[in-house]
């Protein structure tokens, strides 16, 4: 598809979903011949090739505004949102028909500074996970050394003054726990952070490990998602609590820096 | 003399996305612990208030070559043509610079691919230095130290040589 992805059998992810479809369901994926077809039906919505696309890399498309005006929000292209009422609705109608509230409301979450203050003498800093990196999307791209090299280590964000607090210092190996489990990471300092606040990456597991039982690619090692709990979920059922969790911090003595050199030989190119 | 070529970052614009480091490995098939160009992270920090610097900053290394080879072609450099937020541009420095002045925020570099290598071998320009003298000299068997060059401390120290063993 591009130089970029092309490694080894791999597959960009595009080629990959017009295979299986059209294994799996051929009725649907008829009318693509080749993943060009469809990356330009479902990427540009036929406005555009992805031949064209690829030569200038980005494209800004050009923005319209006060569609509700103009009728281009709609499928009937009358004025108005597409909503059933055909207004901004604060108050949700289809909600409403499914028998939820269709109104916005807050919940406090179930462990936190408000609701658990009992915990907080054991986890006194509230646990936030899952901030993108630009180097992965969730627990891919671990096994691309260029990728990888960005971002080797599963980094802890920390409040300087919290750190300097905790006799944490920049790249220190750090365990973070709660009542579920913990994990280990390496502690970034970093005013983007509040004092009270822990950030985790997300979606670790070491492709240049061991895969065999017990190790599993260390995936157990420095996992965020140990510390949070199943079924801990909102009013709609969506989601799980990866972002209001408590927790607490310590530095550790080990060093669990990644190798990048092993990482390059086990998996770079094989023309590299 | 040839046309200075250099890159004019609007570092304003710079996400921090990384596409040119990673580009440019691919582009020159650089190994891990080699690059061509790196982004500076530059803060957060606090400059007062609610005020935080907080810049990225692309810089090429001593392994930029300004993609001779694609510019050879006709093509901008690797870099250029994959930057994300459109913040790079490649050209004779004397046309960046005017660029430059539009407005502040921007940064012009002139990378050197290989500097001791593209040096070339070191040539002396001072015409005043001159050769040591043969001049014969005599082995003795002790040297003479000062601590801390005071001179009441003094001392001399004997050198065992092989025909005293």
């Amino acid at each position: 598809m591009n130089q970029a992805f092309t490694t080894g059998e791999c597959l960009s992810d595009i080629e990959a979903c017009l295979k299986i479809g059209k294994r799996l369901n051929p009725h649907m994926f008829e009318e693509y011949d080749d993943y060009h077809e469809f990356i330009d039906h479902l990427r540009l919505s036929r406005k555009m090739k992805f031949e064209d696309a690829k030569k200038q890399v980005t494209i800004q498309r050009d923005v319209k505004y006060y569609k509700y005006e103009t009728g281009d929000l709609r499928l009937d292209g009358q004025p108005g949102f597409n909503t059933p009422t055909g207004r901004i609705e604060l108050y949700s109608t289809v909600f409403e028909q499914f028998g939820e509230d269709p109104l916005p409301y807050y919940m406090e979450p179930q462990y936190s500074p408000q609701s658990t203050p009992e915990l907080l003498e054991k986890y006194p800093f509230v646990l936030t996970t899952g901030a993108r990196t630009y180097a992965f999307f969730h627990s891919e791209n671990r096994q691309v050394p260029y990728c990888r090299e960005l971002n080797p280590d599963p980094l802890v964000e920390i409040n300087p003054k919290t750190a300097k607090r905790l006799g944490i210092i920049d790249g220190q190996w750090c365990e973070v726990w709660n009542q579920f489990g913990s994990a280990k990471l390496k502690a970034k300092i970093s005013e983007i952070v509040d004092e009270n606040t822990i950030h985790c990456q997300h979606g670790w597991w070491f492709p240049e490990e061991d895969g065999s039982e017990p190790n599993l690619y260390g995936t157990f090692r420095s996992n965020v998602n140990n510390l949070v709990p199943h079924f801990h979920i909102g009013k709609l059922g969506f989601g799980a609590p990866f972002k209001c969790l408590l927790c607490n911090i310590k530095p550790i003595d080990e060093n669990l820096d990644t190798d990048m050199n092993e990482v390059w030989e086990k998996f770079k190119r094989e023309d590299q | 003399m040839s046309e200075t070529y250099g890159l004019l970052i609007d570092y304003e614009y710079c996400t921090g996305c990384q596409s040119c480091v990673v580009s440019c490995k691919e582009e020159h098939n650089y190994p891990v612990g080699k690059w061509g160009i790196r982004v500076y992270e530059d803060g957060p920090w606090n400059i007062e208030g609610d005020m935080y610097n907080f810049n990225y900053i692309p810089f090429p290394t001593d392994l930029c070559d300004l993609c001779a080879d694609r510019t050879a072609k006709g093509r901008e450099p690797i870099c250029v043509h994959h930057c994300l937020a459109n913040c790079m541009v490649y050209g004779p420095v004397k046309e960046l610079a005017e660029r430059m002045a539009s407005k502040p925020k921007q940064v012009l570099w002139v990378p050197q691919y290989k500097p001791l290598e593209a040096k070339g071998k070191f040539v002396s320009k001072n015409e005043k230095r001159r050769s040591a003298a043969a001049i014969e000299v005599k082995a003795v068997k002790e040297f003479r130290t000062a601590a801390h060059r005071i001179d009441n401390r003094m001392e001399l120290v004997d050198i065992k040589t092989k025909d005293d063993e």
